[in-house]
């Protein structure tokens, strides 16, 4: 019944829309069908990058990229342990307790209550969505019911992206400016791409600005990463 | 136990083989071992048809190599062969009578000791994916209950099979996506590492890069982790 309704939805959010289906019309689904504010998607590279690539609006993106940038939270989870990911309430002590930047960032994004699950099954698990809510509160049956479908059709979505060209606008619009940044610090700092991710990630952290933007200054040379720019830096100079 | 009643816990047992996670050959050798409980017969096989027209045995009751050769020799000629290309249940209660119709399946049925030997369709959606092969020692047809069991018995493989292949294709798909984002990563993070080495804006450095791989003939994505790793030395030191 689930699947039905789920489905129902993301089709009639195409065809007002008069296009062919596509993740926003997925996101519209979760709204409705699960009675939540936001959505977003993350997909998987095999080398382990968690990439952001899809969101519902502005306050859902910047959630994902949160959850990117600090390395933790319910979806990275969620694609961890191949199960679904319910947290009812962000001011609850198990989740300051299980991801403190993360419950701490989201809660100051105005964010109560996420939901993750994976997308996909063990040997083909690619991504997660996650799912917002402003009010604490916990899924009913049905809504969990819609949120595994949602999170089927998500999969199917994602799935067929490569098709048409919105796997590569998300790419280009959410992540390219990272990894290329990432590129020039690797090369600024002599160290490892992924090393380098890190460096950026933590820089706006430390910052409390969004990645991209960090990504951006980067890449227009108005900030360098300096070796000193944190205490791991310092013992790497000085180690040299 | 009623033949009945055989049935039924036969195909519970079956449906809950279908769960997400499971083993198509595991099902289609039950699948094959059940025929012999269920429908008296001494022998079954399953064979898919491929897209190439090649006919593959995927299960059997028994894995004597006689068996074995006579259910791969039915698939190209007799009840499957014919099941197969007509799509519909071919029934020979008489081995002897059809020497001529099958003049190599016959004589080597009929010498392994078989009397009877029928073929019902995996079909789905008025296609024939392949066919279930059965082989009686009794000369006997199948009577009406029993062709209509086979026949569940063929839909369950069919649907087994087409679970399968459906599995398959999402997985196809999920390790298309993954390289796709493995090559983008890898080329915008190349794109940065150059820019920063040759102090060029990002898009130039995409140009340089595009311009390599094609002269030298290697991948982009390649080429681009290459000197992703080797932030940027593997560029130098190629011509």
């Amino acid at each position: 019944m689930s699947m039905e309704r789920v489905w129902a939805s993301v089709h009639r959010a195409a065809r007002d829309d008069r296009a062919r289906v596509s993740m926003r019309h997925v996101f519209h689904a979760c709204l409705t069908t699960i009675k939540v504010d936001g959505a977003g998607v993350m997909l998987v590279s095999t080398t382990g990058n968690k990439e952001p690539l899809f969101s519902s609006d502005a306050s859902s993106r910047r959630l994902e990229e949160l959850q990117y940038a600090l390395g933790e939270g319910p979806g990275h989870d969620a694609l961890r342990k191949g199960g679904p990911v319910l947290v009812p309430d962000l001011t609850s002590v198990t989740a300051a307790g299980r991801w403190p930047g993360y419950t701490s960032a989201a809660l100051e994004n105005g964010v109560r209550a996420v939901f993750a699950l994976p997308l996909g099954p063990d040997r083909a698990r690619i991504g997660a969505l996650d799912v917002y809510r402003k009010k604490a509160g916990a899924l009913s049956d049905r809504e969990f019911d819609n949120a595994l479908a949602c999170a089927d059709a998500a999969l199917a979505v994602a799935l067929a992206s490569l098709e048409s060209d919105e796997f590569e606008r998300g790419f280009t619009h959410n992540r390219a400016e990272v990894h290329q940044a990432a590129g020039m610090v690797s090369v600024q700092l002599g160290i490892g791409v992924d090393e380098a991710l890190t460096r950026l990630r933590a820089h706006a952290y430390a910052a409390d600005r969004p990645l991209l933007q960090v990504a951006r200054d980067v890449l227009a040379r108005t900030l360098r990463l300096g070796p000193a720019d944190g205490r791991d830096d310092l013992q790497r100079e000085e180690g040299r | 136990m009623t033949q009945h009643e055989r049935a039924a816990q036969i195909f519970v047992e079956l449906a809950d083989r279908l769960v997400i996670e499971f083993d198509v050959l595991d099902l289609l050798h039950t699948v094959a071992q059940r025929c012999v409980d269920l429908l008296h017969v001494s022998a079954a096989g399953l064979v898919l048809a491929g897209h190439d027209g090649v006919r593959g045995l995927v299960a059997t009751s028994s894995e004597q190599p006689e068996l074995l050769d006579l259910l791969q020799l039915q698939a190209e000629q007799g009840p499957g062969a014919e099941c197969l290309s007509r799509g519909e249940p071919i029934l020979c209660g008489d081995l002897g009578r059809q020497r001529e119709s099958w003049p190599d399946f016959a004589p080597a049925a009929l010498d392994a000791g078989y009397a009877a030997a029928h073929a019902v369709p995996m079909r789905l959606n008025g296609h024939t994916i392949g066919t279930m092969n059965l082989l009686s020692e009794r000369a006997t047809g199948l009577v009406s209950s029993n062709a209509t069991l086979a026949q569940a018995l063929a839909d369950v493989a069919t649907v087994g099979v087409m679970q399968q292949r459906a599995a398959g294709n999402r997985q196809l798909l999920a390790d298309q996506l993954q390289a796709t984002l493995n090559a983008r990563i890898a080329v915008e993070q190349a794109k940065g590492v150059l820019a920063e080495l040759l102090d060029l804006p990002v898009t130039d450095a995409f140009s340089l890069l595009h311009e390599r791989a094609k002269s030298s003939g290697e991948s982009l994505q390649s080429l681009a982790a290459r000197v992703v790793d080797s932030r940027g030395q593997a560029w130098r030191s190629s011509p």
